[in-house]
């Protein structure tokens, strides 16, 4: 047994007690910038790295890898506590997972993440343990046509997620589409929409319009509501109960699997995996009017899928040498200082190193939920401080954290401009999380439609021609009918009982 | 939240300790941290290469360096900064080929003059763009020859990618174009990693490439390695030849580098002491090994020759992007 | 007033149709292309019409059925948060981050009417020492502590 070996040279590496050391302090960094909002694990990496140059190799991959994951928990914490998300695939857990903590059961949704997640580490360990070539193989099938059509999905997905009128939801999706647009155009150079600001000239940053349409337009509704909100009236219990239990389980599986599938390809996001396993269980939940008010699947299924993705990312990054995003490029060139070059051969040539990281990475999860579980407890306290001082602290976080992306002030005034369009979309009942998924969609949409046309020459056969990029179309084109026949029967229903 | 009162009387200590006096040239650096400002962001080269001199050239000075990335527009939002930055000794900039030659030419209007507003510190390292093909996609390609007989065959058909638009690597593409006689599509990629996903997908069959994102896999057989775009070839990468060589196109180079900028009146006693550290940094055999490794020639040079070195990418990198049609507004 | 002006849908269009005018008049130079050779005005041209559609779509509708309306903005929070936000954005490059702090609390402070500012004062000095601490000292962010 090849695996078996393999797994015990791994576990031989990780458990070492300095290596066990570091993939704690990693977990521990990790999971408080993740629970800061804004300050991410790229700028925590790179700040982290020189720090790091004395240690062995492996130690070191295994404490910036643990701070990578340890994040992604993090961050679920303030999503689902004061609706703050502060990874791209957090927005989703902002969802249901405020809304539960709202509801009481903040203890609840907080258990269910981490033991979600928990669950998808481990699996999607075993899954790149096992199975990194061939997957790193099926990854490299995604071109531009590919990738556009898999774009078309999310973006269908995007109209799943809102509750109330689908006509709104695609509008505000429209928007976000526009905002993307935003920034250098990537095929001829020229500026678009950037008013002259030089700021602007790379587009809006996420964690910017994030905050701002979440965070401060958060702020601002809830001050204006004449009493404060209900947030301190109900803690509940802290455990989910059997039944939350049973409705969780599934939708854990399930985007356990979906999960590690989107984090293979390469430029394929956490946050794409968590966006599009809410919109599968929405879809196939026998009552879909719970989702957007407390639904425990809405947390498990992006949750796991979310921590799933984003461990199987390193797929791409250790076996073929291609980061799958800014994040694995810097883990690459951390990699290049110490010596060791991702490629196809790493794990024959360097066997201790690639399955060290592997095991450390069980290892680093199996912490987290140690660490995570009982600082529920401790995190729904929180939630007793009463909202006049709450709200100021949510502030400064927003401010922080977007500062500290990039040293800019102007990113902090932008980010109130998005306070307020987010406050004027949810005072016109709209809501703002489809706007997000168009805004991260838009450019990336629009780039691969472009390099498609120009790769094939001008064929738009070339989306129907080639078969994955087909059966992804038809997938969108299933999701969209699904999506408005249910709305159009209402309004005839509505229009025949006038 | 919960706070000690040692942590509270820690957080009043510091914050006297950094309202000391402002620094004078003699007495430089005391005062405060020395931040060096990058223009692309945290993970790019000039921030690995920052950082990396940051570690000796902090410990020769006796104060800590913070390296700051202030990313967008192709490096203009950090040199923008850096010119109107306090000409103290206290800001510097990792300033490249592309924000203070190319950009120039590039961008209609700057808001900062590329020479005017910025003193020259030290020239750092040459980055080479190496010429690559994937040997899966393209088997019989072995040789630059081989890659221009095989687009004189097709013209208009090989696809060569690149990191964006006026990216080094694209003006590299189109003046290798101009010069061969041959007929090649640009495709732009936002950056490097969905650029060198295009290269092992296929989707785009050779590229000019910076040196330090690709070592890894030039070593290890991935990407095949057909010139390297420098005057002389790398010592990294023995066997290699220069494109004027392999290609049969002499005199043909395309040269990025890395260099350290002030801001414009800066004391020249600090700009000299920093000159030296970082050129003593860049002599050690231990860091230069380092430096090779991640594809960069290190660079250990006077202030004069780097002015010289400006002064003449300036005239060259216009004409080629004059003629590569590029532009950004 | 009429009643549908103040309905949530007509407030709404009328935001999307800002919007798409707003992306025709300032995309007007950028050249459009053709499907199969796109230029860099393509998508946007395209997006813009569609945002004056579904925003004319949704306020017309407004017109035709009955449906909730927008409820009275509030001056005081907005102007509170808004001042907060835009106090930490002037005081963190120059004043430091004791400062910044200081600021964004004081604005969203007198944001609530609920505040009570013996309280808030507390949770100044509370919060500043806290970020002082944790982003300066621990994380070691770019961020000056006090005037530079």
């Amino acid at each position: 047994m090849e695996l078996i070996d393999n797994l015990a040279l791994g576990f031989g590496v990780a458990i070492s007690p300095n290596n066990l050391l570091f993939c704690l302090i990693g977990a521990l960094v990790g999971t408080l910038i993740g629970v800061l909002p804004g300050i991410g694990p790229l700028a925590t990496i790179a700040m982290l790295l020189p720090l790091t140059y004395h240690l062995e190799p492996v130690t070191a991959l295994i404490m910036l890898a643990g701070i990578y994951y340890g994040a992604q928990y993090g961050s679920s914490t303030t999503a689902i506590l004061v609706n703050l998300p502060g990874e791209t695939s957090s927005v989703v857990t902002t969802l249901d997972g405020y809304q539960m903590a709202r509801n009481g059961r903040a203890g609840a949704a907080l258990a269910i993440a981490a033991l979600g997640s928990f669950f998808a580490g481990s699996v999607s360990t075993l899954v790149i343990a096992v199975a990194s070539p061939p997957l790193a193989r099926l990854g490299l099938q995604f071109q531009a046509p590919e990738y556009f059509s898999l774009m078309m999905v999310g973006l269908i997905g995007a109209i799943v997620l809102a509750h109330g009128s689908v006509v709104k939801a695609i509008a505000v999706t429209l928007l976000g589409l526009f905002l993307g647009l935003v920034g250098t155009d990537l095929n001829s150079g020229n500026e678009r929409f950037t008013l002259g600001f030089p700021e602007l000239a790379d587009g809006v940053g996420f964690v910017i319009i994030a905050m701002g349409l979440f965070g401060v337009a958060d702020i601002l509704v809830n001050l204006e509501r004449r009493h404060a909100p209900a947030l301190t009236a109900v803690i509940g219990r802290l455990w989910p109960t059997r039944q939350e239990f049973r409705q969780a389980s599934p939708a854990v599986l399930r985007g356990t699997v979906l999960g590690s599938l989107v984090g293979v390809l390469p430029g394929g996001s956490a946050a794409l995996a968590a966006f599009a396993s809410y919109a599968l269980e929405k879809k196939i939940a026998r009552d879909p009017s719970r989702f957007g008010k407390g639904a425990v699947e809405g947390v498990a299924g992006p949750e796991s899928a979310n921590n799933a993705a984003s461990q199987a990312s390193f797929i791409p990054t250790l076996t073929l040498g291609i980061p799958a995003n800014a994040l694995m490029a810097l883990m690459m060139g951390a990699m290049q200082i110490f010596g060791v070059t991702p490629s196809p051969r790493i794990i024959t040539e360097q066997p201790a190193f690639f399955w060290g990281i592997v095991c450390s990475m069980w290892i680093g999860n199996l912490m987290l939920l140690i660490i995570n579980l009982p600082m529920i407890g401790l995190w729904v306290q929180l939630l007793r401080l009463p909202y006049r001082l709450l709200h100021p602290i949510i502030l400064l976080m927003c401010c922080i954290g977007v500062y500290s992306l990039n040293s800019s002030s102007f990113d902090v005034l932008l980010m109130l401009v998005f306070g307020v369009l987010g406050y004027l979309l949810l005072k016109f009942g709209c809501e703002p999380a489809p706007l997000l998924l168009g805004f991260v969609l838009g450019p990336l949409m629009e780039e691969n439609l472009r390099r498609a046309l120009l790769v094939s020459r001008g064929d738009p056969w070339v989306f129907v021609n080639r078969p994955i990029s087909a059966v992804l179309l038809a997938v969108s084109a299933v999701l969209l009918l699904a999506v408005l026949f249910p709305a159009l029967r209402r309004k005839r229903e509505e229009a025949l009982r006038e | 939240m919960t706070l000690t009162r040692r942590a509270l009387i820690a957080a009043a200590g510091t914050a006297c300790a950094v309202l000391a006096l402002p620094a004078a040239a003699q007495d430089w650096p005391k005062a405060q941290p020395i931040q060096i400002i990058g223009g692309f962001p945290t993970g790019a080269g000039t921030d690995i290469v920052a950082r990396l001199l940051a570690e000796p050239v902090s410990k020769a000075l006796g104060q800590t360096i913070i390296i700051e990335n202030k990313s967008g527009a192709g490096g203009n939002v950090g040199s923008e900064f850096v010119s109107r930055a306090k000409p103290d000794g206290y800001t510097f900039y990792m300033g490249t080929a592309g924000t203070h030659a190319i950009n120039a030419a590039l961008y209609p209007k700057l808001n900062f003059d590329v020479v005017k507003d910025f003193e020259h510190v030290a020239l750092i390292a040459d980055v080479p763009n190496i010429l690559i093909v994937n040997p899966k996609i393209l088997p019989d390609v072995n040789s630059c020859a081989d890659l221009i007989a095989k687009a004189k065959k097709e013209p208009g058909k090989l696809l060569y990618a690149s990191t964006g638009n006026g990216a080094s690597g694209h003006l590299a593409g189109a003046q290798f174009a101009a010069a061969a006689g041959i007929d090649i599509v640009h495709v732009p990629y936002r950056g490097t990693p969905p650029a060198l996903n295009a290269m092992m997908s296929g989707e785009s069959q050779f590229m000019f490439q910076q040196s330090i994102s690709i070592m890894g896999q030039v070593k290890a057989g991935q990407f095949k390695a057909l010139a390297v775009t420098t005057a002389a070839p790398m010592p990294a990468l023995p066997g290699v030849q220069t494109v004027a060589q392999a290609c049969g196109l002499p005199g043909w180079e395309s040269t990025t580098w890395y260099g350290i900028f002030a801001p414009k009146g800066t004391p020249q006693p600090i700009v000299q002491r920093m000159n030296e550290e970082l050129n003593k940094a860049l002599r050690d055999p231990a860091f230069d090994k380092r430096m090779q490794d991640l594809g960069l020639v290190s660079l250990p040079s006077t202030i004069a020759k780097f002015k010289e070195v400006h002064a003449a990418d300036l005239v060259k990198w216009k004409d080629r992007v004059q003629k590569s049609g590029a532009k950004v507004d | 007033m009429p009643l549908f002006l103040k309905r949530k849908d007509f407030a709404a269009g009328l935001l999307l149709v800002a919007f798409g005018a707003a992306g025709l008049v300032l995309g007007a130079e950028l050249p459009i292309g053709v499907a199969r050779r796109m230029g860099p005005g393509f998508v946007p041209f395209g997006l813009s019409l569609l945002l004056i559609l579904f925003g004319i779509a949704i306020a017309a509708g407004a017109l035709f059925h009955a449906g909730e309306t927008v409820e009275r903005i509030r001056i005081r929070p907005l102007a509170g948060v808004l001042a907060g936000g835009i106090a930490f954005a002037l005081l963190i490059g120059t004043g430091g981050i004791l400062l910044a702090t200081a600021g964004a609390i004081a604005g969203a402070a007198a944001a609530d009417s609920n505040t009570r500012w013996g309280q808030a004062a507390i949770l100044t000095v509370v919060a500043a020492a806290f970020s002082a601490i944790l982003f300066v000292e621990l994380l070691q962010l770019p961020i000056p502590l006090w005037f530079r």
